[in-house]
């Protein structure tokens, strides 16, 4: 519980920095998405239970963030299986799971996965999308790819303080 | 064999899924009221945005700028120790002024086509990976603004509000795929469907597939009834390619729009309606073809041996 509410600012904090700036700079290709690259490397140090949760929450804030037009659950559904996924991968690595060069190989293949799952989804719901899957991918692969290894630090220790939260929880 | 521990997280797993499906199936129903939930988040996210927005124009000029730093770098250190304070203050400058021209422009446009507008900023975009094309500006219900309202910027069609709240409203872009609207041909008259398609050309469609198309030719919006979503005359953009196949029953082209979508700073909501139709006026003037150099030559026929000569004369 108390981990969940350490979570919750955090990830709010990543979208309001991801819809006020990131999203804003004309960057090459497509935008990079800071938010599902500080879920999905969270979840990949996380234990599945939690971080399958973590996933739900953010697919939630994400489904009903303001800019967001989609059909709401979606993402959470999305996220809720990639999330538990990632963390699964990550408890058969153990303790090589902190090596930045990981982090960034399994982050980027999570995210991968998250935008083919969201754009299969969408397809079999005939939900309607607003950029097609092709447009998007390369571009936030590549950024997710460049990105991550300069944030893992600051998300491995975050994620670390959050276990020390949850231990003493018990 | 599972372990009581990873059984327990797969049925947490599979708790999750089932509830977003659930969630998902409401909200295909129609029975979510999701515009109140995205006000909510929209107001807890709001003062953590509002925070960051400071950061954008150094990024934003950083990373514009990044790519000079390798050329030249020793020059750029050179001066920017000697010119650190002015720099600051052109950079500053720099995107009043940006931001002024956009106003500027809007304002004429808006001016031009008598459209009663509010100006707004635009305070964040929505992410590719959210596959969508949004932007959320600063005015809201209490501006007047409501969805389906035409936003402008200074060189035309933006696109539509989809939702505002109190103080903010988001728009949909005219190069999501979603996104659909009535056209008219400048000048002709035909009229015509844009709509997005997820790249940074439109697509057009015709009714009437024997009117002539040629790339260069220029459309406005056609306008709604009572001017919502889009008031009559707003510029939409150019014919980059027809497609020239005749089989079907209507005729297709692609439009590259007036306004650059991926720089917007400063646009408008039209919120009063249209009551005199501006036509085409409001299209920036048309580029004049460059004439072709043409080249006379006279030549002086030099005169000939006699029995040409003869018959020439006669």
């Amino acid at each position: 519980m108390r981990k969940t509410l350490f979570f919750l600012p955090i990830a709010l904090v990543a979208l309001a920095l991801q819809n006020a700036v990131v999203a804003r700079i004309p960057f090459p290709f497509a935008d990079p998405s800071i938010f599902l690259i500080v879920i999905l490397a969270w979840a990949f140090l996380e234990d599945p239970e939690f971080a399958a949760l973590q996933g739900f929450i953010a697919g939630l804030l994400l489904d009903l963030n303001p800019l967001s037009v989609g059909l709401i659950g979606h993402w959470a559904f999305v996220l809720a299986a990639v999330c538990y996924g990632t963390s699964e991968v990550g408890v058969q690595l153990r303790s090589s799971r902190r090596a930045p060069l990981t982090l960034t190989v399994t982050v980027t293949g999570a995210l991968l996965i998250s935008l083919m799952l969201f754009a299969l989804t969408s397809w079999l719901i005939s939900a309607e999308q607003g950029l097609s899957f092709s447009r998007t991918t390369p571009g936030v692969l590549l950024w997710s790819a460049l990105i991550t290894p300069l944030l893992s630090p600051l998300i491995i220790r975050m994620s670390r303080f959050a276990q020390g939260i949850g231990a003493r929880n018990g | 064999m599972a372990t009581p521990d990873k059984s327990r997280s797969r049925f947490f797993l599979i708790a999750l899924l089932v509830t977003s499906l659930i969630i998902v199936t409401l909200d295909l129903r129609g029975s979510v009221p999701g515009q109140t939930f995205r006000g909510i988040t929209n107001t807890v996210l709001a003062p953590f945005q509002s925070f960051f927005r400071f950061f954008y124009d150094p990024i934003n000029n950083f990373i514009s700028e990044a790519s000079n730093l390798g050329r030249s770098a020793d020059k750029i250190n050179e001066l920017e120790e000697r010119n650190a304070k002015l720099e600051e203050e052109l950079s500053r400058f720099k995107v009043a002024t940006r931001e002024l021209e956009q106003l500027k422009d809007v304002l004429d446009l808006a001016a031009a086509g008598r459209y009663k507008s509010v100006p707004a900023r635009v305070i964040a975009a929505g992410s590719a990976a959210g596959f969508s094309r949004t932007i959320e500006l600063d005015v809201g219900a209490r501006d007047g603004v409501a969805t389906d309202m035409t936003v402008i910027s200074g060189a035309g069609l933006v696109g539509r509000v989809i939702s505002a709240s109190e103080s903010t409203s988001i728009a949909l872009l005219l190069d999501d795929e979603t996104f659909k609207a009535g056209i008219r041909m400048e000048a002709s008259g035909i009229l015509g469907v844009i709509s997005g398609t997820g790249n940074s050309q439109l697509s057009l469609t015709l009714f009437d597939s024997s009117s002539e198309l040629n790339a260069g030719d220029r459309m406005v919006a056609r306008g709604s009834s009572n001017s919502r979503p889009f008031v009559p005359g707003v510029p939409v953009g150019t014919i980059t390619s027809v497609d020239q196949n005749s089989g079907t029953l209507t005729k297709t082209a692609l439009v590259k729009p007036f306004v650059n979508l991926n720089s917007l700073e400063v646009v408008a909501v039209v919120t009063g309606k249209v009551r005199v139709n501006p036509r085409d006026s409001l299209l920036p003037p048309a580029p004049k073809p460059t004439p072709t150099p043409t080249v006379t030559v006279y030549i002086t026929p030099t005169p000939e041996p006699s029995p040409t000569k003869s018959k020439k004369a006669n």
